[in-house]
């Protein structure tokens, strides 16, 4: 689960325990560290890229079953030497 | 060159690991030990990986072993994709040295030794359409027993370094339960097994405060973790319970399906922590973040960093506190519009408190109007200018030309700064004259593209220099997207002085004439940057930097067909048939001979002449005039006829090569010595007309010199040691000697006297000299 804190003009998000985020300006093309407006230009500016910090990760692997789809091969038939 | 190995074990593609515990002097050769300079053999020392039966890859079906990895954990590269977009060629995977920027201070490697003396291997063992698979290897030595061993994980990893963090804490509070302690503290940071001092705790009231040297048996939360106590404490916990500890983590990539929009995957800046105490082998249980009950079979990751996209280490801060990542977010068709292309962005992550708390320093940045949807414009390697000002360089095209940007890192102050660079070429000339950029075809907008731009930065007798150099690891079976010289042309650039390093002025080009020439990946060679190692479809072969710059006395042209022969006079000029050339300032009616050339024939010290045709810049036409400049860079220097799969540099600077050349199955693993000669040659000085190895022996004993060459596979001439053995009875060697050693020269003859004797014929044959 994530949520935000908007504290000392600096964005913190949290992805369940830990702090994955802390974002004290407004990034730039060129380098440049603007201070946030407010709150909501930083949560704006989260929103944008939120879809990236959504995913969760499987935690159960299956051991493997020995018919693991394979990768396309085809030239490990020295063709290409 | 020596063919090291050449041997089939269970079917599998060759493989080198160099054990990176040094005590043990060791290298795996395809699983078997060997010692690591004289590869003498080490009887009964063998890398198995999991078990014996499963040698390193148990998988029943094919996997990524093709690559041919060969992990010296120095310098190790990958030159081979089996399809437009193979996850088996992105950067992290077998192309470790890509991901670092400063790959020499952080060395990615699948296999390395812990601070605590363990070691930690992972190979990436296959994968689907939406995950890579690794394995994992936790032990002392690599020829025994494991501590543990995982197959099939969602996760491998390539590690850059290890951190190592003192803690010392007063807790939050704490309490107890029986024998079990439990401490809170936001972001503790540590991890079961970590050893822990106690001291500050008091038992109001009781008895057993659990203060002395522990472990941590369970961290239960990113804030709070647990240790068990011989004698369970009694009355009410109080005091200020103060928390001593170190803990060990490794930071690194790994390819996880870290972006849910990227179909296909993505890198991820990483964390494993816990691979000192693993024990169990294969177990399948997982835990959620920071979270444990027991040691697994392999180390507790971190689910760090995310974004996807493609990933490269730049650095960290002296104070240890944050690391640097360059992301290029290559999606296109999934993400904002804003994010198409080849966008850069500079993150910061907090090391400590095993976090990886992300800060973004520089959003976003690429030219406008940047070529899209054709190649993925990667980065140069890192500059140290000193420790608050490092640079590198973008290789991005806008507007059909190099239009990169230079970035200036200062992680002490925590800025990244873009900006634009200036190029300047000479008089006449555009970055069309030399170059073009490379045609769309196949482009993965989920990043999954084996062909990638990425310049090469270093410096050279007071002069920095940078190429800018593309390569296509697919380009064996499909030359759509380098189709022509131009697009097959590296650039190189000196780079202003001082911080005026964004404006970057041409210096010369190579051109890739021929399709099995061009690079389906490259490497540094030499530390200072001034080699580097191609790997082509036919070669994998050494090219030196040498730079030259002249002005021609004169030049003029002769028209026979469909070629015009262009002669240049310029005294002393020290080339040599084969070197390559670039020209400007030359005019003529049409065809002006301004661009990249290969050089035909060198008539005397100072004239040599070079072709121009509908191959390259068309046949001339009126008065030859301007003046010509000549620069040259780039020289092929070695070849070796090797063609590779996976490649390294060790810490020896020798150069490995692991290949496929004897079909399916049968391994080969080479070691490549660019001084070892393919060929010699010897003649007579003063020869007979019509035969170079016949002398007219006239009746009396005579002087004269033998002149010796030596050549690589692809011809260059080499300097090297040789033995020399004559079989006669009437030529000698000066002295009298049958046998002499000499060394040859890279940039002609070498003569030695002889003295004969006699008529008759005489046998010479050469030997390699270490």
């Amino acid at each position: 689960m994530i949520t935000t804190n908007f504290v000392n003009n600096t964005l913190e998000v949290f992805k369940n325990d830990a702090l994955i985020i802390s974002q004290p300006f407004k990034p730039t093309s060129t380098g440049e560290q603007v201070a946030w407006i407010n709150e909501a230009e930083a949560l704006a500016w989260f929103g944008s890229i939120r879809y990236i910090y959504d995913y969760e990760e499987p935690v159960v692997v299956p051991p493997p079953t020995g018919n693991e789809t394979p990768l396309p091969q085809g030239a490990e038939n020295g063709t290409n030497s | 060159m020596a063919l090291i190995a050449r041997s089939k074990i269970v079917n599998r593609f060759p493989s080198l690991w160099i054990d990176p515990d040094t005590n043990n002097n060791r290298i795996f050769i395809d699983t078997y030990g060997y010692d690591y300079v004289t590869l003498a053999p080490k009887p009964g020392e063998q890398f198995m990986w999991q078990n014996r039966a499963g040698l390193y890859n148990t998988s029943a079906t094919v996997s990524y072993d093709p690559a041919t990895p060969i992990n010296t954990g120095y310098m190790d590269g990958n030159c081979w994709a089996n399809n437009n977009n193979d996850q088996v060629a992105m950067p992290g995977i077998f192309d470790l040295w890509t991901t670092s920027l400063d790959y020499q201070n952080f060395r990615p490697t699948h296999i390395w030794k812990t601070d605590q003396n363990r070691i930690i291997a992972t190979y990436p063992r296959t994968g689907d359409a939406n995950h890579q698979y690794g394995d994992w290897w936790m032990g002392f030595d690599m020829s025994k027993r494991g501590m543990s061993y995982a197959t099939q994980r969602v996760e491998y990893y390539v590690n850059l370094f290890e951190q190592v963090e003192s803690r010392n804490f007063n807790a939050t509070s704490w309490s107890y339960s029986g024998t079990t302690i439990t401490v809170n503290f936001t972001a503790h940071g540590l991890y079961y097994g970590d050893k822990i001092t106690i001291s500050g705790a008091v038992m109001t009231a009781g008895t057993n405060a659990p203060n002395g040297e522990w472990v941590i048996t369970q961290a239960t939360s990113a804030d709070s973790f647990q240790f068990t106590v011989g004698q369970a404490p009694t009355g009410t916990a109080a005091g200020t319970l103060n928390v001593v500890a170190t803990t060990r983590r490794s930071w690194g990539f790994r390819h996880p399906n870290a972006r849910a929009a990227y179909a296909s995957g993505g890198m991820s800046f990483d964390m494993i922590q816990g691979y000192d105490y693993t024990t169990q082998d294969d177990n399948t249980t997982s835990y959620a973040q920071f979270k444990n009950t027991a040691s697994l079979s392999k180390p507790f990751a971190l689910q760090g960093t995310t974004g996807g996209g493609w990933k490269f280490f730049i650095g960290k801060d002296t104070a240890n506190e944050y690391a640097w990542v360059l992301h290029i977010d290559t999606a296109s068709s999934t993400v904002a519009a804003a994010n198409a292309g080849s966008p850069y962005y500079v993150r910061k992550y907090l090391l400590t408190r095993a976090q990886a708390t992300e800060t973004t320093v520089l959003g976003a940045t690429k030219p406008a109007s940047e070529l899209q949807n054709v190649i993925i414009f990667g980065p140069s390697n890192l500059r140290t200018d000193s420790t608050t000002r490092k640079v590198f360089y973008s290789s991005h095209i806008a507007n059909s030309v190099l239009a990169p940007l230079r970035f200036v890192i200062n992680m002490e102050g925590g800025t990244a700064v873009s900006t634009a660079c200036t190029i300047t070429y000479p008089s006449g000339t555009t970055f069309a004259t030399y170059c073009t950029p490379p045609t769309a075809n196949n482009y993965s907008s989920f990043g999954y593209n084996v062909w990638w731009a990425k310049p090469h930065q270093w410096q050279q007798d007071g002069v920095r220099y940078i190429t800018f150099c593309n390569h296509d690891k697919y380009f064996w079976a499909n030359t759509a997207r380098f189709p022509t010289r131009l697009a097959r042309t590296w650039l190189t650039y000196t780079i202003g002085t001082s911080t005026n390093d964004e404006q970057l002025t041409f210096h010369s080009a190579i051109t890739f004439e021929n399709a099995s020439e061009f690079p389906l990946s490259w490497m540094p060679y030499t530390q200072n940057g001034q080699k580097i190692v191609i790997c082509s479809t036919t070669n994998t072969a050494v090219w030196t930097f040498t730079p030259t710059s002249r002005t021609a006395d004169a030049w003029t042209y002769s028209t026979s067909g469909s070629v015009s022969k262009v002669t240049i006079t310029e005294s002393a000029h020290g080339f040599k048939v084969g070197d390559r050339i670039t020209t400007s300032g030359a005019t003529a009616a049409t065809n002006a001979p301004n661009g990249t050339y290969q050089i035909i024939s060198v008539p005397d010290a100072n004239t040599f002449t070079f072709n121009t045709d509908i191959n390259n810049t068309g046949v001339i036409t009126g008065t030859a005039g301007g003046t010509m400049i000549i620069s040259s860079g780039w020289q092929q220097t070695f070849a070796s006829g090797i063609r590779s799969r996976g490649f390294g540099v060790d810490s020896l600077g020798r150069l490995w090569a692991g290949a496929v050349t004897t079909g399916f199955g049968t391994t080969e693993v080479h070691l490549l010595k660019e001084n070892v000669a393919n060929r010699v040659t010897v003649k007579f000085q003063n020869a007979v007309a019509s035969d170079s190895n016949t002398f007219e022996y006239l009746g009396s004993t005579t002087n004269t010199n033998i002149l010796v060459s030596a050549y690589d596979i692809a011809g260059n001439r080499i300097a090297t040691k040789i033995r020399l053995a004559i079989k006669s009875n009437n030529l000698t060697f000066a002295g009298n000697l049958l046998e002499i050693n000499l060394t040859t020269s890279s940039t002609g003859e070498v003569s030695t006297p002889v003295t004969i004797t006699g008529p008759g014929q005489a046998l010479i044959s050469s030997t390699t000299v270490a």
